[in-house]
């Protein structure tokens, strides 16, 4: 297992009330179940707060920065300790 | 004809008259609406001797074909000229309600040809046209003088495009404004309008748009509507609106920063759209017929400016009046730089980026403070960053040079051009291509000059893609980016010819059924990317038209230099892979830069192909 902080950017950090969460997993299908299962429903409390209903997963309609490295296509990522995932949505600019 | 009124309303200013012109038929077919029908009228319409500020340069307004309908996120309508800025092909689109209250009003476009002698503006209200005196409006600022034409009009609902004191003073990036901050930008309308003493146009009514199957229409819509209010991008740009991009920009380096030369400035997570939404945003408003709301209200109680009320700043002006200047903003600071800017009616993308090259000047030693008339623009002096604005605004002192745009400060200062950033003699936007490589070949080829709206790559490259565009997303730092950019321009000159948002993300079965429940054709969605198609070769004809060749599809240098640091990772675009292989993609021949002959033919333009001599 691994110590990994998880960063939350932009709109994640104020739609789901989090910064940054350590965790001990060791890969990266458990980083998204944590995240799934632990702010999942808070999304879904904000998604049904507008007016809609669809479940929107929080990890696929993110970008996944491991130490600055886009791994979102990646699927077999082991993590160590120390390392730093940020999560930042799919927004647009101007 | 169904799906539209079938007239434009056309205003000779010369001689003080109006008159309803028929919409011709085959252009709204092949060219749709908007921006596509704006660029087909104008290339009847002007050559390389019009004079962009001359009576003979006409100024086109014209509806997205489906505003003023039902659809979701329908609002955006769209102009074209021959640019003032630029001296060639200019367009630009905007959302807000000014759109459908011109289809409400009867018209499904306006011509302004000719120049009056005094100020006047033209008030359309169910199917009639007016010139009416507006000696009393000239000098006032956008929002006034929306707040007095809809009290002459004894209407709170008529809509107002109009120009602030910066076209008035023919600032050459001028705007055509309509409520808070909603604009028809980049390419100078509003410089235009203000040539033609044109101060405003004020739309109101209530003719419905004949529809060939209403039911049907409703039907389409109602499954179109539901689809974009559950989609995941309009739930995160109704939260943080465009300045939630700011966050991704920091982390990928795609904010400019010290005019190009920095990595993206942190501090500017201070004015985010995570930050506004948490600390300042009170409300969220919408363009017409839009479930998105991705419009931000704040209300700003410390700093120097304090709002009880103001439109949130988007992310391009966000970032083209903050990091470019090395700025370190606050929200009441970055609130007035865009309400002022937004009262004087002119493009906060180039003249931030202007105001950023004048930075970048002074700090390399080229300018000093004789120059600039004292002000020290020292990177982050933000005084002299708001005094610029009001300069910019009145077209007086450094700010007059300013207003002339980056190219052609380069060339007053005697500084090589790939110093100025820029491309056909626009500034970038805000979204730099050694962050996003596909970006690079957006702006080296997109017909006004350098223009995210044409093809939005880096949101692609980000994963925000529509799923049945058939795009996905890649590596940001691949050159590979060729087919992507092509099928992308494409897409997006049909959605602007549409009406639609970019953020609306309508799947393509609804989408053509409301088209054919409104127009009564029998289309496909290959049939009318094919008209987006079209469109884009027919702008680029238009580009060429007006003296724009391959040579111009060119990169500023001081743009293409890696930056180690930060999000960028020292990535440059690799322009010179890129280019020819979009080239033989577009069949655009290598040496003019011109759309064959063959392939205008075979989208049904040989008179455009006949036109500019294509081979």
């Amino acid at each position: 297992m691994a110590l990994v902080h998880i960063n939350f950017i932009g709109p994640w950090r104020v739609i789901l009330g989090v910064k940054t969460v350590t965790v001990n997993i060791i890969s990266i299908d458990e980083a998204r179940d944590y995240i799934e299962t632990h702010f999942g429903p808070v999304y879904q409390k904000k998604i049904e707060s507008v007016g809609a209903s669809r479940k929107q997963p929080i990890w696929d309609n993110s970008n996944i920065l491991l130490n600055g490295t886009n791994i979102k296509a990646l699927t077999a990522v082991t993590l160590k300790d120390g390392d730093k995932l940020d999560l930042i949505p799919n927004v647009a600019g101007g | 004809m169904k799906g539209y009124h079938g007239k434009l309303l056309v205003a000779d200013l010369t001689r003080g008259m109006v008159a309803d012109e028929p919409l011709n038929p085959r252009y709204a077919r092949d060219f749709v609406g908007s921006t596509g029908l704006a660029a087909r009228y104008l290339f009847d319409m002007v050559d390389e001797k019009t004079d962009p500020l001359g009576p003979e340069n006409p100024l086109i307004l014209m509806t997205g074909l489906l505003n003023g309908t039902s659809g979701p996120s329908v609002s955006r309508w769209g102009g074209s000229t021959k640019s003032p800025y630029t001296g060639h092909y200019g367009d630009a689109n905007a959302g807000a309600w000014f759109g459908a209250e011109l289809k409400n009003a009867g018209y499904d476009g306006v011509i302004l040809k000719g120049k009056s002698v005094k100020p006047v503006y033209l008030s359309i209200k169910d199917g009639v046209g007016e010139i009416k005196d507006a000696a009393h409006l000239w000098g006032e600022d956008t929002y006034k003088t929306q707040e007095e034409i809809r009290k002459e009009c004894g209407d709170h609902r008529t809509q107002v495009g109009c120009i602030g004191p910066a076209s008035e003073n023919l600032v050459l990036y001028g705007n055509i404004m309509s409520e808070h901050g909603h604009c028809l930008g980049r390419a100078g309308l509003g410089c235009v309008m203000g040539s033609k003493k044109v101060k405003a146009i004020a739309v109101r009514g209530k003719m419905r748009l004949p529809l060939q199957n209403p039911d049907k229409f409703r039907e389409a819509a109602l499954t179109a509507m539901t689809e974009v209010k559950e989609g995941f991008l309009s739930m995160i740009m109704h939260q943080t609106g465009t300045a939630g991009w700011i966050d991704s920009a920091i982390s990928y380096g795609d904010g400019p920063t010290h005019y190009y030369t920095a990595p993206t400035l942190p501090e500017s997570t201070k004015i985010s759209g995570a930050e506004q939404l948490e600390k300042y945003q009170t409300e969220s408003t919408a363009c017409y017929g839009c479930p998105i709301r991705c419009r931000k209200v704040l209300q700003i109680k410390e700093g120097k400016y304090l709002y009880d009320k103001v439109e949130g700043p988007e992310y391009e002006t966000l970032m083209a009046w903050g990091a470019m200047l090395g700025l370190d903003l606050d929200m009441s600071t970055a609130s007035y730089l865009n309400e002022m800017c937004n009262a004087y009616g002119f493009d906060t993308i180039s003249s931030g980026a202007s105001a950023g090259y004048a930075f970048y000047l002074y700090n390399v030693g080229v300018i000093t403070e004789k120059d600039t008339g004292g002000l020290k623009l020292t990177w982050g002096n933000t005084d002299a960053a708001i005094e610029l604005v009001h300069q910019i605004g009145k077209n007086q002192g450094f700010g007059a040079i300013l207003a002339g745009g980056t190219k052609r400060m380069a060339k007053k200062y005697g500084r090589p051009v790939g110093e100025a950033v820029q491309t056909k003699g626009l500034e970038y936007p805000m979204h730099d291509p050694r962050a996003y490589h596909s970006m690079a070949l957006v702006y080296a080829t997109a017909p006004r000059g350098a223009d995210h709206n044409k093809c939005d790559g880096y949101q692609i490259d980000s994963g925000v893609v529509h799923p049945e565009t058939g795009l996905d997303a890649g590596d940001r730092w691949g050159d590979d980016k060729a087919a992507m950019v092509e099928r992308g321009q494409n897409f997006r000159a049909l959605t602007d010819s549409l009406g639609i948002c970019h953020f609306a993300q309508i799947p393509f079965a609804p989408l053509a059924d409301m088209i054919n429940a409104a127009t009564g054709w029998d289309t496909t969605m290959d049939e009318l990317l094919k008209a987006g198609e079209r469109i884009f070769q027919l702008q680029r004809a238009l580009s060429c038209k007006l003296g724009i060749s391959a040579g111009d599809d060119a990169l500023p240098e001081l743009a293409m230099r890696p930056i180690p640091e930060g999000g960028q990772e020292g990535h440059v675009p690799n322009i010179e892979k890129m280019l020819p292989e979009y080239y033989a993609i577009r069949d655009w021949n290598k040496a003019t830069g011109k759309p064959s002959k063959k392939r205008l033919e075979s989208l049904g333009m040989p008179e455009i192909a006949a036109s500019i001599g294509a081979e």
